[in-house]
Formats: C-alpha cells, structure tokens, sequence
C-alpha cells in the first residue's frame, strides 16, 4: 500500500515561489508567458455529500467509449474493433460534464480504474474488468490526478461519482500448468474412438482435453494429468507478458497461489445448457462419480438430478452455487478464494486506498453473486467504516448479481452485506416483459409486492432493516435495501433496450417509469441517443459518434422526466401505492395501464402510463374508474406536458385519465 | 568552442582534398562490471559517460574561379556500437551531412547551398547540448559572411516516419498482388534565421557577440485512413512551430576564456527536437500549445595550470494536451563543473554535476509528484596531446571514475523491476578517448 502512503500535499515554500516569480519575470521579459509550474492538487476534501441516496440519478459510463480527451493516452486503439480501446478517457469525461449536467443526472458510475491485463485472445481490456494492479491506475484513461480531477470536478458541480470495482477475480494472470512442461497448452491426450479419428478403434482410449488458460471446473482443483493418469492438482503459473501487461498481480500479496480457488471455469449456470442429457431418473445424472452421502439424512446427493419436467439432467441448485462461488469467471479470470481472511483483507485496504486517493462517493461491485456472502459481511462494513473515518457517510455500495432470482438478489442485501443491488429481476419481468413485448402491467404491482413479502422462511426478500452505518435519508434515520433497489434498463453486459425492442417510444415509455417509480435509476450512457447496441460488445458504443446532441426526442424526454424528479420529492422519496395496473393487453380500454401515487410527508404525485404502443387507453374498465387519495373535487395538472393538461378528481374519489400509446402523465395536485 | 560542426572556409583549406573527424570510444563498467551508463534524468544530461560515436568529415574542392569557390562536403556518421564488443560486428551508420556549397559568389560574401547540412551555432560541451540552434536541414540555405557578421536564411523539409506525418497502405494493385498508396504526406517545413555580429577580439582584445535567432516550422494538414479500405479517416489538421532565441558570447578574456549566454523561448512543433515524433498533443492532435523556455550558460576560463570549464541550463516544458497536472510538463536543469590541471601531457580534472527534474505531475510508478535529482561526482586523470594544453585541446586519453548519488525520485524514473531502481548509489568506471580535428575554427 506505498502508494496511499505517498500521496502527500505539497504545500507552496517561499522558495518555490521565488522561483516561479523567477521564471515569470523571465517571461515577461522575453515578451511571452512563461510555462506555469503546477503542484498536483491532491487535496481531496472527502465529506458526505449525499443526502438521500433516494434523490440521485445514476449515469453510468463506460470510460473508453465515452469521450475522448487527450489523443496522448490512445495507446492500442482501433476504433474499427468493437473489443479494442477506444480512445475514450477521465479527460473527456470532464470535458462533456455540461452536457452531463444538462441531462440532469446526478452520479455518474465510471467503469473501473485500475491497471488491467492489456488484452487477451484478441480483446482488449476497455472495460477495465481484468484487473493486475489493484493500486495503480489504467493510464488508457489517464493518471491519478486526471482521475482526482474528474471527480473533483464532479463535486464541484455537485454530481457524485460511483468507482466500478471487482472484487471477485483477476484477469487472466496465470494458466493451470496440468501436464506440467512449463508453458500454456491445450492438452490432449487418447483417441477417443471412431469418431475422433482414434487409430484404433476397436480398444481406442478415452480423448481428454483441456485448456491450461481456462479448464472445466472440478471440484478438487484443477487436477494435472498425462498419458499416465491424473497426477494431483496442477500447479499454477504466472505468466511474463509485459508488453500486454500480463504479469504477475499487485500488490505482491496476490501473488500467492493459495489466494486463488484454483478450480477451473464455470461450466453449469442457472439455466440447463444445450449439452443436457436426456434422463427419466436420477441416476442416469450421475455420470459425475461425485455424489456425496448425506450426513444427515443418509441419501444420495449428486450435483445433477433428473428434472421430470423437461426429461433432463439439470444441475442441483447447490452446485450451481458452489461453481458461481468458486470457479474462475468465462474468459479465464481467477476467481479469488474470498473465504480466506487474508484475501477478504487485502481487498479490503486496496479498495479503502482507492475511497481515499480519489474521493469516490460510492462502489458499484462487479459479479456479486460470484462470492460468498460472507465476504460481503466483512468487506462492506470495513468500507463504510473507513469511509466514515474520512468525514463520508452515505458510501453507497451496490452489487450486480446477474440473475433474475429475487430471492439471490435479495440476499446479498441480508445482514451488514451491500447497500443494494441492481433490480435484475425487475428489469426481466416489467422492463423487458412489459414496457418492450407488451405484458400486462399487473406485473409491476406484483412484483412490488413481492418485493415487501417475506419468503418461506420468514425473512424478508430484500432487507428491511437499515445497516449500521449504512445509508441514510436526509435526517439521518437508516434506509433499507429495500428502498434503495438500483434500477435500470439495460447496461454494458446485456444488449440495449432499444435493440431488444426497437421502438423507441417503447424505450421512452420504460424511461418514464424507470425514472418515476422508487428506488435509484441507473441511466446507461447512449440510451438518451437511441443507441440501439446488440449483446456485448456491440452495446458499448463510441458515445462521441452522438456529437453529444441535445435535441432529440429521447433526450428531451429524459431531461425533463428527471427535472420532475428532483421537483417533486414524492417522486424519489415517496411510497409506492399502485391505482391501477391493468391485467389486460389487448383492445380493452384499460390494456397496457399502469398507475401509481408516489406519497411523500403528505405530498403526493400520480404517475400514469399507457404501456400499449397502439391506442389511446384510460384508467377506467368495464364502468369501474381508478381510486385515488386526492379528495373529490381535486384539480390536479398534468406536469409532464406542454399544455398542463388537468384533471378533477370525481365525486366517488376517482379519476379517469387518458393517455396517449406509450404516453405518460405526471399529475400534482395545484 | 565545442566541436565545430562546420568545415573550415575555403581559405584554411590547403588542397583540393579535405578531412576530418570527431569521435568517442572507450570501454567502461558499472559497480557490478555490467556496462557503464549514465544516470541521466533531464533531456540533456553531462556528456562524461557516453557511447562511442564515429564522425567522419570528407571535402572536395570542386571549383575556385574569380565568383565563386565551390565544395562538396560530406559527414559520415557511425553509432554505437560499431565494433565487435556483441560478437556482431554489425553498425548504425548514416550520411548526417552532405551539401554543396557555393561561397563568395560573384565575388561577394554571399554563399548558398543546397543538401543535407546541420545548422549548430555554440554548445554546451559538458552537455553535449546545443541550447539555441541545432537543426538537422535538408534543404538549402543562402547568406553572407563577412569578418564582423553573418547572416543566414535555410529552408528544410523533413517528412518523418511517424502515424503523424506518413501514412502508406497497401491496396489492389491493377494488376496483380498489392501496391503501396502513400495516403497521409505531410512535410514539415522549416525556415531559420540567424544574424551574428561581432565586436572586438582582435588579438588577444576582448571580443563579445550578439546572435539572434528564429526557427518557423509548419506542418500541413492532412487525412490518415484508420483502417485499409479507407472508409475511415480522420482529419489532422495543420500546426505551427516557432523559435526565437539570442545568444551574447565574449571571449579573449583570460587565457582561451569565453562565456555564452542563452535564451530561447520556442512553441509548437519548434519545442520539439525536430527528427522526435511531438508527444503531448492538445485534442485536435496539434502541438500549438506547447511551450519551452530555455536559460542556458557554458564558458572556460584557463590558467597556466588550471581550466575550468562549466556549463548548464534551466528549462521549463509544457506540452500541448489539456492536462495541467502532467508528469511530462517539467522544469529541470543541469549544470556541470570540469576543472582541469595541465600539467603538461598529464592533465588531470574532476568534474561534479547535478541534474533537477521537478514534473508538473504525478510519476506513473509512484503516483507522487517529488523533484528528482542527480548528483555526480567524477575524477577524470587524462593525458592530452596538445602543445598547450587546455580545455578544448584533443585528443585526449581518459581514466574516468564517477559516482552518482540518485534521490528516491529519482529511482523512481526507472520500471520497478530495472535493478537500477534500487542503486541510489551508482559507480562507473570507463577508459575512454576522445578527438577531433580538421573541423573548422573554433575558439
């Protein structure tokens, strides 16, 4: 940790300032102005600066496609490659800070910072997910006083800045030497029968393969073998590619072998993969030799069983959990074994340097569900703690676990563990579901009361109890994780929405709800371009090929969806309390409606929205209109359009209000 | 003073054939018996521990008529390292100048030439440093010369090899195979200026001398194609350079003592040395906005038994990207001290030395910005051929011992895993000679 020891302020001596003098009167006489001298502003004065993390609008940035600042860091770029640099760095970020400004958005989560692996099978590392050097910064985006830069100039115009960091893996920095001659192989061994080409094929032997970069997950460690069988588990080796930076870790800590799982690659997911055997009991799934007798209840378990309804081997959901946990993340990167107290505390003191050397505001954790939650009950409360040593409360860290299973998204917010996650299963079943194939916007109710249900065993889904230290409203009191879900509609890891459902005014009708309902919106950079990017890495397109314009549709809509938000408190702060929802998709004059009150300390804003991209639907079916808390008689103006449409509240304490296809209104009582 | 650059005028030259040379070669070793080399943390650093170089100097009088003498001069250059010390006896060598110049034209003081020509004024020996004017022509230039004054205009193109100045692509050719298509073809043009006057120095009288000079450099705009099939291109648009600097010199003070005083404030493509690739480009890929200020000093002064000789300088950098905060930005300096006894053929000297780099940002390595020194003690006995000798007198045969003391920024220059990032204290020993004749009048 030198480097969190030697970032000293430098203070202005007498005789640095004689000499400055010096060279300025040098200047003048020569009739120019002389080159300035420049002391490295690190002061970074860390302090709270987030009231209500309910108030904040997240913009999320991947650096290298952004904006490109200064051409001099544009080392290995090739715009033509979508897997290479790009150009994009901190410089162009703080320069397109008015166009962020004027978006309206208030936190921006950069992609990751440090030194990374420079590229791997051809694909670079932009994304600054395959880490090397936990402490030192990727210099395709800058130096350290750029990034101290960035976020100060963030601060000043009050936006926030959320730091990408993994905390799960390593880039690709060793290989599994399991035939032991020294060097990276894809390791073959027998013949494998007929249709292998064996030159034998009446006793041919059994074709083994692996790759040493990035093998099949087993269970007990990536296990060497040769001609002559398996030979224990095969060592490791670190790999010496300076010119791609591929080299041992750092800090030297992560040098140890030990640190590492050692396992292999994920191989079995939530899903059953194509290879499915087809099975008609349990035993035919055990092709694996590796079931375990129970202790307790004396019965077989194996890693796979026979899943009646399909007819096929799928994974049990304890191995899928163990793999997820332990194995090394697809592309070979090297799981870290974050069981261990030494590797729980060294990530620790890296990302404590990093709150410190940069002033961030926040942490937004790559492939949480790929760790244990253990982990988390340690490595979060040490950062909150350490960042309320600095004078910063409100540190806000949330997770990606990328899965749509509320029940694993919610319990990486149990205990003192994460802040938050992202609502992936709510950006599945209402984001994609509803507002792009037309689903019936019952599911949105329903999933919000899910949300507040408690599961079988009685526990909340997702905390409910606010975190020692832990985030907090602007008086102070605790908020839960619960009320602090990350929601987005899509993101650098899975194709833009826009691609998914190329309508926009689909995408505009999800932007209205994803920036009316509760929780914290995440906004990825381009959506407000109608970028329309398929699946990684088309999705991660060159921001500046926008020209950063101001006057589209979507653009518009956005700006002054998120001006209300910060108008009306209910909109951040409030209570969600569903009025109508409809169940219907077709011609019925409800189909696609979908309204709620946001109620904040006696304020109230209704939000209605037509999620049909066909017709003119109302909040009103067969007779029946859509209650509402304001009292007979209220007028209340629709905020969000030109013409303030307005509205009163019948006799009965209901409303019936009309929206255009894919429409919204925002209604306040005047 | 220093090594001329320039042959001698037409009148010193005694036949039609003309030869001279300048060079440097030794051996040397560091503390643990791997290769000497120097500590050097500034662009220009003390010139004690260097590699061998080979100059070779060949003039032919081609013409001398009533209106004009004429000469083809030709400089052959040979770069470390050239002998057989790898076991492969391989050398970097190249034509560093060849012109023909024609001079008392019409019988006048004029001269003009044409080909490839440095333009050098006074250096900082102990640096091998030129601070004001050092240009690396081709192209031509015309002036006149007279007993008192000088005055030179050149003009220079140099199209160099670099993504910012050259860009050829292979595409179909018509027939058969690929072709080159030199797509991106952008020379940058140089004009210089210099105007020297003298005063005095007759004899053994006190002689001063006023230079000026300017540099204008510009480069064109142009297209380079981001990938072969030219569906992508991006617009390099034009940039500019410039140089003023003056120079005041006296000498005849003493014995063979002179000093010269320097300042030069280039901007632009001028900040950088001109065969260099500019670095630290603003947005739009241009240099404009760099800057460099250069105060600088070299003299000697000599007894009957002592020379001393010293030089150094102060410069301040600033490239043209937008980060204020910036590790290449700099003010750094060197100034170094030779005393030297002459006691006849043995002519033992030290010389100390300190070099001062303080960046205007954060050392990649460290993240910290610290000022970074280098300061380097050395005892230099050597035998010197001369009938008197002094500071400038060559050959010269030298036993160098030196020691340099490097601060913790100064390490830090270094990649964390060179072995020299741990020797704060560094020694070197070398066996060295140096010559140089037949180069022209020099102090």
């Amino acid at each position: 940790m030198k480097r969190a020891n030697s970032l000293k302020s430098k203070t202005k001596t007498p005789a640095r300032r004689r000499a400055r003098a010096a060279l300025l009167a040098l200047g003048l006489a020569t009739g120019f102005a002389a080159p300035a001298c420049v002391d490295v502003d690190n002061t970074l004065p860390h302090t709270t600066r987030v009231a209500d993390w309910r108030d904040e609008i997240i913009y999320q940035i991947l650096v290298d496609r952004f904006e490109d600042g200064d051409p001099n860091n544009n080392w290995n770029v090739d715009y033509r490659k979508e897997a290479s640099y790009h150009g994009g760095d901190w410089q162009g970020i703080i320069d397109r800070l008015d166009y962020i400004e004027s978006l309206g958005v208030t936190a921006l989560w950069i992609s990751p910072v440090v030194r990374n692996v420079e590229s791997d099978a051809g694909f670079a590392s932009y994304h600054g997910y395959w880490t090397q050097d936990f402490l030192a910064v990727n210099q395709h985006f800058g130096d350290l006083s750029k990034l101290q830069s960035l976020v100060r100039a963030c601060h000043k115009r009050g936006i926030k800045v959320i730091l990408d960091v993994v905390t799960n893996h390593v880039g690709q920095l060793f290989y599994y030497d399991i035939n032991r001659n020294g060097q990276p192989d894809i390791v073959f061994f027998g013949g494998g029968g007929p249709g292998s080409g064996s030159q034998n094929p009446d006793f041919p032997s059994d074709l083994r393969r692996a790759s040493e970069w990035d093998p099949d997950y087993d269970r007990r460690g990536v296990q060497g073998f040769t001609a002559l069988g398996e030979n224990g588990a095969a060592p490791i080796e670190w790999v010496e590619m300076p010119e791609i930076n591929r080299t041992p870790p750092n800090p030297p800590e992560f040098r140890n072998p030990a640190w590492y799982n050692r396992k292999g690659r994920v191989t079995v997911w939530e899903l059953p993969n194509s290879a499915s055997i087809s099975c008609t009991d349990n035993v035919q799934c055990d092709w694996t030799e590796r079931c375990t007798q129970g202790d307790v209840d004396g019965q077989k378990h194996c890693d796979f069983y026979c899943d009646g309804g399909s007819g096929t081997c799928k994974p049990t959901q304890e191995y899928v959990r163990e793999q997820e946990i332990k194995g090394d993340f697809p592309g070979g990167l090297k799981d870290l074994d974050t069981s261990r107290a030494d590797v729980t505390a060294g990530l620790i003191r890296v990302f404590q340097y990093w709150i410190k050397a940069a002033d961030f505001d926040g942490f937004r954790i790559d492939t949480l569900k790929h760790q244990e939650h253990s982990f988390f009950e340690s490595f979060a409360p040490a950062m909150r703690a350490y960042a309320k040593s600095l004078g910063k409360n409100n540190f806000f860290m949330f997770g990606e676990a990328f899965d749509g299973n509320d029940e694993l998204l919610g319990s990486y917010t149990q205990g003192q563990g994460v802040d938050s996650v992202f609502y992936f299963s709510y950006k599945y079943r209402v984001f994609d579901n509803v507002f792009g194939r037309g689903g019936a916007p019952i599911e949105a109710q329903q999933m919000y009361e899910e949300r507040a249900a408690p599961l079988p065993n009685g526990m909340p889904r997702y905390a409910a109890t606010p975190k020692i230290d832990g985030p907090t409203d602007a008086d102070g009191n605790g908020l839960a994780s619960r009320q602090l879900l990350v929601n987005f509609l899509d993101n650098h890891d899975v194709p833009r929405f826009l691609f998914s459902f190329p309508e926009p005014g689909r995408l505009q009708s999800a932007l209205s709800h994803l920036l009316t309902m509760d929780g914290i919106p995440c906004l990825y950079y381009g959506t407000e371009q109608d970028f329309a990017g398929g699946p990684d890495p088309s999705n991660r397109e060159d921001m500046w090929r926008s020209k950063f314009a101001q006057s589209g549709a979507t653009f518009k809509h956005v700006q002054r969806l998120i001006t209300l938000r910060k108008q009306y408190a209910p909109l951040r702060r409030g209570d969600m309390h569903f009025t109508w929802a409809s169940r219907n998709t077709g011609d019925e004059s409800d189909a696609g409606m979908l309204a709620y009150e946001r109620r904040y300390e006696g304020e109230t804003v209704l939000v209605v929205l037509n999620t049909n991209a066909e017709q003119v639907h109302a909040t009103t079916l067969d007779g029946a209109a859509m209650p509402v808390s304001f009292p007979a008689g209220a007028t209340l103006t629709d905020v969000y359009s030109a013409s303030g449409d307005t509205f009163t509240v019948a006799g009965d304490g209901t409303l019936e209000v009309a929206v255009a296809p894919l429409g919204v209104r925002v209604l306040v009582a005047r | 003073m220093g090594i001329p650059g320039d042959p001698p005028p037409v009148s010193q030259i005694d036949n039609r054939f003309w030869f001279g040379s300048y060079g440097r070669i030794g051996l040397s070793m560091n503390g643990d018996g791997g290769q000497g080399r120097p500590s050097q943390i500034v662009a220009f650093g003390p010139r004690l521990i260097e590699n061998n170089y080979l100059e070779l100097d060949f003039g032919y009088l081609a013409y001398k008529g009533a209106e004009a003498n004429v000469r083809v001069m030709t400089t052959l250059a040979f770069f470390d390292d050239f002998f057989h010390y790898t076991g492969q006896p391989t050398s970097a060598m190249t034509i560093r100048q060849m012109f023909v110049e024609a001079e008392k034209l019409w019988g006048t003081d004029w001269f003009a030439w044409v080909g490839s020509r440095w333009q050098r004024g006074n250096d900082i020996y102990l640096l091998n440093f030129w601070p004001m004017d050092e240009l690396n022509i081709v192209g031509a230039g015309a002036g006149w010369r007279d007993a008192r004054s000088e005055f030179k205009l050149l003009v220079g193109l140099n199209r160099l090899e670099n993504g910012l100045n050259a860009q050829s692509v292979p595409v179909p050719a018509n027939d058969f195979g690929a072709t080159e298509v030199t797509l991106l073809d952008r020379q940058k043009q140089i004009v210089a200026a210099l105007y020297e006057r003298r005063f005095g120095g007759e004899g053994d009288a006190l002689g001063y001398k006023l230079r000026l000079y300017g540099e204008l450099h510009h480069l064109p705009s142009g297209r380079r194609a981001l990938d072969n099939s030219f569906s992508e291109t991006e617009p390099l648009p034009d940039d500019f350079g410039f140089v003023l600097g003056a120079q005041f010199g006296m000498w005849n003070f003493g014995k063979r003592g002179h000093v010269n005083l320097w300042l030069r404030y280039a901007g632009g493509l001028a900040v950088y040395d001109e065969l260099g690739t500019p670095f630290g480009l603003n947005a739009d890929r241009r240099s404009v906005d760099a800057r460099e200020l250069r105060v600088a000093v070299s003299g000697n002064i000599e007894s009957k038994l002592l020379a001393v000789q010293y030089g150094g300088y102060v410069r301040h950098f600033v490239d043209a990207d937008p980060n204020k905060e910036d590790f290449d930005d700099r003010v750094e300096s060197a100034f170094v001290v030779r005393p030297q006894l002459n006691l006849g053929l043995f002519t033992p000297g030290v010389e100390a030395s300190v070099q001062v780099s303080r960046p205007n940002g954060l050392n990649p390595r460290t993240e910290a910005q610290a000022v970074a020194t280098v300061t380097q003690l050395a005892l230099v006995p050597a035998l010197t051929f001369a009938d008197d000798p002094g500071s400038y007198s060559r050959p010269q045969l030298r036993l160098i011992y030196a020691v340099s003391l490097l601060n913790e920024a100064a390490l830090a220059y270094y990649a964390a895993e060179d072995p020299r990032s741990k020797d704060d204290v560094v020694h070197y020993l070398g066996l060295r000679a140096e010559w140089w004749f037949g180069r022209g009048a020099g102090f």
